[in-house]
């Protein structure tokens, strides 16, 4: 239904309007989400770069997916795996 | 039955990467959907993505936006079909998961794999604001506006639906 509505009126320039504005209030949802999450990340230096170092790949080196998970999402891992055992074994 | 097939591939795929909620495979999904098929512009794409956010359920729900798009002749098909490819092959794997958590709900490891994906996915949630920032309007209203919903978001409890609409409310004011 969404679908049938937008095409038939988006061209209304109050409609326009409105998703203009909508966009930029769901931008803002996102960067603030991306603080956010950003924040509870800040205790670890290796975190903090696996997410400077994962949003450049796939923003500007448009990166796939795939390889950005296996890559940075293993790179966290093995740091969290290392942590977990230098706690064990303290 | 090209567009169909491939509709079906690229949201089957994009389901089955979802790690972390919708937001990280925003970036791959525009990869795809703009730039690779050309089903819609940048800024339609923002916009949908705004749409799922404001319609009930998850944001990924907007897949079945692009569905309706890449398919003129028959948009309910297109939609049907982006909306089960994007919702199917997750939902099994959630179902798969779900039977071997009870098993592996003492193990060390899944607390070091969910907290060690972390730092991507919100890498990937960065490509996200930057992706979507690429199909949002450019202008001082808009920045202003974006800035505002931030802070509203972080200080606030306003839900976020509500900061959509009222952002709505100053394009319609400043954005026409």
């Amino acid at each position: 239904m969404a679908g049938a509505l937008y095409f038939k009126f988006a061209s209304n320039p109050f409609v326009y309007g409105a998703l203009r504005g909508c966009a930029a209030g769901a931008l803002g949802l996102t960067l603030g989400n991306a603080l956010e999450l950003t924040w509870d990340e800040r205790k670890s230096w290796l975190s903090v770069a696996l997410v400077a170092a994962t949003g450049l790949a796939v923003s500007l080196l448009h990166m796939p997916l795939l390889p950005v998970l296996a890559i940075f999402g293993g790179a966290g891992i093995l740091g969290e795996w290392r942590r977990a055992r230098k706690g064990s074994a303290a | 039955m090209g567009t169909l097939l491939h509709l079906l591939s690229v949201f089957s795929q994009l389901s089955i990467l979802g790690f972390g909620g919708g937001k990280g495979i925003i970036p791959q999904m525009h990869a795809e959907v703009v730039t690779t098929y050309r089903w819609v512009s940048s800024e339609q794409f923002t916009q949908f993505y705004t749409i799922g956010k404001l319609v009930p359920g998850p944001t990924t729900i907007f897949a079945a936006l692009i569905g309706y798009a890449a398919l003129p002749q028959h948009p309910l098909l297109g939609a049907a079909v982006a909306t089960a490819a994007m919702f199917v092959p997750s939902s099994l794997i959630m179902i798969g998961f779900n039977s071997l958590e009870a098993r592996f709900s003492a193990s060390p490891w899944r607390a070091i794999i969910s907290r060690g994906l972390a730092p991507a996915i919100v890498g990937l949630v960065w490509s996200s604001v930057w992706t979507i920032g690429r199909g949002a309007p450019s202008s001082v209203a808009a920045y202003l506006t974006s800035a505002a919903v931030v802070v509203l978001m972080l200080r606030t409890k306003i839900n976020a639906p509500l900061l959509i609409l009222l952002s709505g409310g100053v394009g319609i004011a400043a954005l026409r």
